[in-house]
């Protein structure tokens, strides 16, 4: 009933959330990486988005962790950079009257630079932001999960608009970016405006003169006037008002987001030396989440919203110092004994994913091993005596040199020999294994993951001990109830018990990259390095759960795309033949690998919905026609948008007569989409040979497939056409045949962002039309992409 | 009391046809994809085209004549237009066993003037047109003996007939 209610209330949230009028537009972070100069800010940044790094001030105290779950003893979880593995290989010449017989032992140095670090999970990296889907960003990272949005593009999938953000009503909104903006002295952060360019804000004196008193001034405390600004609805006036006087500054305001973007600390120590890394997004999520609550003022977070105040404790804060330096005896102690880190003795999955990076302090560190390189025999020369002239038959004759092989001094003093002694050839090889070096992970992990599916009870492995089901239970309520009271998580309000606990298996980030090289005390020697590459972070449990949550819980089994989902979408099809025999098979991306060479995402961001059933259709007919599923996909997406009773060849309903195709008639889908797929095969040839023709040398698969896409469609809608001209397209002439038509290329980048169709309707065609869909081209690709 | 009856149903007669076309450019309208807007009036399916003249067993017979040839692309074709055409010749596997597919890129078959004398447009396909018929006949066929589509979009073979019409293309 409690998880009833909860729900319920949830939902209600949400839907007064999206029913009521947004205030605040969250737009894209950024649209181009920025340089990053390496060096710290002084004021708060957003991480992918700064020409510098956020310098972390209080620091978590490092010891027992009295706060979260239980899970760690310690309040940073460890983990570790796995310990090096290195193969020593050395040449030795040896007497041969003395052969080596034992191991010998060799010193080798490890160096491990760890400069190159990235966080490996949470939030992306600016590459990644301009680069990828944002439904996928969003499926991928946590941070876009809840809180970003895939800026002011229209033509984006309903999906990648997950931030819950938006769901705060407008009084939220503005009361945490008053609070934001009144505690904020140097803060400057970019984004992209409605002009579709970047944009950069320093929230500084200058611009907070601009905005109106209520935008900018949180104090409930100050004075009456500024409790009128909540009570009476005055900051909305005032928003308004600014976006009547000066809507580039409001626009600027929209563009905040009010998150603590400090960032948190972690360490990384060999036991020698310690660094001190800089983790990003941690801090904006869990404020998001809850909010920024002290003693002297308190903002709001989602959960304030989603649950009671009863029900919403809040989190524990750990205890901080801004003299890390006395941490250090400890950690150095700590990495000094890898083999009290459980998480480094056991072996376990990793992922990551590219992100920022964390730029550690004293990033490199050395140890030192000994191996104990075992001798094989290569080769062996024997003593000689030898004529000091070979070529001389006197002395081969007068001294018999050869006599005294054995006998150094006899044969010295023959006066014509010389004695070389014999020399036995080694190969030594050995391994060993360096250290492993500890990772000190931010408590603050722990929270979050508590945060998304829900702490541990104090005695997680009850079942272990030999108790009865009454003493687990009291150990369990004591835990809790009252030493760890279990906070409200998204799988807690939402979902069943069995959830949290089937939730995800706990994977460690690997996150890269760690340089690690090896010397030896003998310079011919070859030492290679294995492992240790990676930095282990703890853990992604909490990305991950939330993915489940988002992409395969709240998400009906039919519009699931998720692989991790874990089970096969199945989906009703009513009376819509699909084919006449079942299929079984999925469209792959492997066919369409080469015609992505070096693209990456597309300024569009949809993506079609393919259901495994229409997936099985397009893979049919790719396996009949030798064309890609994929391109069969966007076929279908542009002619019928993938709807299962409409035709791959013009949209019509399956059945009805195909005025393109000479009124003839299809039954299934899947006829359909082989006809199509048959057309588009003899257009791809057509094309390649048309490029070939006019470039010289073989058409790149981008440019095969664009012009293969025009031809497909006609052409006649190729915008640097003239009589009707199409408008204000402005990249003529085209790079290549078809590169100015819409029907591939529609918003696939900036050149093609706005392009026309010719004919305003039927019988018109006295003005072009804005067509605001993406092509084909772009719809593959980024079909393409989303797929496994 | 004829002549009213006459007149009634002329205008009846004219009403139902403006109702048709409307029926008929609105289910058009309707689609999904990108269909360049037909500038001439959408024949009926399945009316006979001047491009389907001969009978079926001879359009038969003369395709298994030219098929072994198949495909014959011509590309960069230039016309006195000042227009380059790429022009196909070509049959699929799942095509009618009588009919041929003659393409012409180049033309800009959603030109505003029907007009040879004002759109190069139609000089360019009129040419590419002969171009293809010397290539039938250099390969023993004639092209009044064939079956032809004019492309996949209906609004291409809806134009491009048309002008073949004007033009007077076919021998």
């Amino acid at each position: 009933m409690k998880k009833f209610l909860l729900a319920t209330i949830f939902f209600t949230i949400i839907s007064i959330g999206f029913s009521t009028p947004s205030f605040a537009v969250t737009p894209t972070p950024t649209a181009e990486p920025l340089p990053i100069n390496n060096t710290p800010c002084d004021g708060t940044v957003y991480p992918p988005n700064s020409t510098c790094y956020d310098k972390v001030e209080n620091v978590e105290n490092l010891g027992i962790n009295p706060v979260d779950s239980n899970e760690a003893l310690l309040s940073y979880p460890l983990s570790c950079i796995s310990a090096p593995s290195i193969t020593y290989r050395e040449t030795f010449v040896g007497n041969i009257s003395s052969p080596l017989g034992l191991p010998v032992l060799r010193n080798v140095t490890i160096n491990t630079d760890v400069s190159a670090a990235q966080l490996g999970f949470l939030g992306p990296d600016s590459t990644t932001l301009n680069n990828t889907n944002p439904d996928k960003i969003a499926q991928k990272y946590l941070f876009n999960a809840l809180f970003d949005r895939p800026g002011a593009d229209p033509e984006a999938p309903r999906e990648s608009f997950r931030t819950y953000w938006r769901m705060l009503d407008s009084l939220s909104q503005a009361q945490l970016k008053a609070y934001f903006i009144e505690k904020t002295t140097n803060h400057t952060f970019y984004y992209v405006g409605q002009d579709k360019k970047q944009h950069e804000v320093k929230v500084d004196t200058a611009w907070k003169n601009k905005l109106p008193v209520c935008l900018k001034t949180f104090g409930l405390e100050v004075n009456n006037f500024i409790i009128d600004c909540w009570k009476n609805g005055r900051y909305y006036d005032q928003y308004t008002k600014l976006g009547q006087d000066n809507p580039q500054v409001q626009e600027e305001y929209d563009a905040l987001l009010p998150f603590n973007f400090d960032n948190a600390r972690g360490y990384i120590s060999s036991g020698l030396n310690v660094s001190e890394e800089n983790i990003p997004y941690l801090k904006a999520i869990i404020s998001g989440l809850k909010g920024d609550k002290t003693s002297l003022s308190s903002t709001p977070g989602l959960f304030d919203f989603y649950t009671p105040s009863w029900t919403n404790k809040n989190i524990a804060k750990y205890p901080t110092t801004p003299n890390e330096i006395f941490q250090y005896p400890l950690i150095l102690l700590i990495a000094a004994n890898p083999q009290l880190n459980d998480n480094c003795l056991t072996p376990t999955d990793g992922s990551s994913l590219s992100s920022p990076k964390t730029y550690p302090n004293n990033p490199t560190t050395t140890q030192n091993v000994v191996v104990s390189a075992t001798p094989q025999l290569v080769s062996s020369t024997p003593d000689q005596c030898v004529c000091r002239d070979p070529n001389s038959y006197y002395c081969y004759a007068y001294y018999r040199c050869n006599s005294y092989s054995n006998n150094e001094t006899s044969c010295n003093s023959s006066g014509g020999c010389n004695f070389i002694k014999g020399q036995n050839v080694y190969e030594l090889t050995g391994t060993a294994v360096g250290k492993p070096i500890t990772v000190f992970n931010n408590p603050y992990v722990t929270t979050l993951t508590d945060l998304v599916i829900g702490g541990k009870p104090l005695f997680p492995n009850a079942s272990k001990f030999p108790l009865t089901e009454t003493a687990r239970q009291i150990i369990n309520f004591v835990s809790d109830k009252i030493l760890n009271p279990v906070q409200p998580s998204f799988y807690k309000m939402l979902l069943p018990d069995s959830a949290s606990e089937s939730a995800s298996p706990k994977k460690l980030v690997s996150a890269p990259s760690v340089s690690t090289s090896a010397t030896s005390e003998i310079t011919s020697a070859t030492v290679t390095v294995d492992g240790a590459d990676t930095i282990n972070r703890e853990s992604n449990l909490a990305q991950d759960a939330m993915h489940l949550l988002q992409n395969c819980w709240l998400v009906p089994s039919d519009q699931q795309v998720s692989a991790k989902c874990g089970r096969k979408v199945t989906v009703p099809v009513g009376e819509c033949a699909l084919s006449a025999e079942p299929l079984t098979g999925s469209c792959s991306k492997d066919s369409f690998a080469q015609y992505a060479v070096g693209l990456t995402s597309p300024l569009t961001s949809f993506i079609p919905l393919v259901t495994s059933e229409l997936s099985a259709v397009y893979a049919e007919a790719e396996r009949e026609t030798g064309v890609s599923c994929v391109i069969l996909a966007a076929i279908h997406s542009m002619e019928a948008g993938n709807n299962a009773c409409q035709s791959l060849i013009s949209g019509r309903k399956i059945g009805d007569p195909e005025p393109d195709n000479g009124g003839a008639t299809y039954s299934t889908l899947l006829e359909t989409a082989i006809a199509a797929g048959e057309e588009f095969a003899g257009k791809l040839a057509f094309a390649r040979g048309r490029l070939q023709n006019d470039l010289g040398r073989n058409p790149t698969g981008f440019e095969a497939l664009t012009t293969a896409f025009s031809f497909y469609n006609g052409g006649g809608n190729s915008n640097c056409l003239s009589n009707p001209p199409a408008s204000n397209y402005g990249s003529c002439p085209p790079l290549f045949k078809g590169e100015d038509d819409p029907y591939p290329l529609s918003r696939f980048d900036q050149r093609h962002a706005t392009m026309y169709l010719r004919c305003l309707k039927d019988n018109d065609c006295s003005s072009a039309v804005l067509f605001t869909r993406p092509g084909a081209f772009s719809v593959a690709l980024n079909y393409y992409n989303s797929l496994p | 009391m004829l002549r009213k009856t006459k007149i009634f149903l002329l205008i009846g007669s004219v009403i139902l046809l403006v109702l048709i076309v409307i029926f008929i450019t609105r289910s058009l309208s309707s689609k999904t994809g990108i269909q360049p807007e037909p500038v001439i009036p959408e024949s009926q399916i399945g009316t006979t085209s001047i491009l389907n003249q001969s009978s079926p067993d001879i359009a038969f017979k003369t395709k298994q004549v030219l098929l072994p040839k198949l495909p014959i692309y011509l590309y960069n074709f230039k016309t006195s237009s000042g227009i380059a055409t790429d022009i196909s010749i070509s049959s699929y596997k799942n095509d009618s066993p009588e009919t041929i597919r003659i393409e012409i890129f180049g033309p800009d078959y959603l030109y505003n003037q029907t007009d040879p004398g004002t759109n190069p447009n139609m000089i360019a396909f009129k040419e590419s047109f002969e171009k293809v018929i010397s290539i039938l006949v250099e390969n023993n066929v004639n092209i009044k003996d064939l079956h032809i589509s004019m492309g996949n979009k209906k609004y291409i073979r809806d134009i491009a007939e048309e002008w073949i019409k004007t033009l007077n293309l076919l021998p």
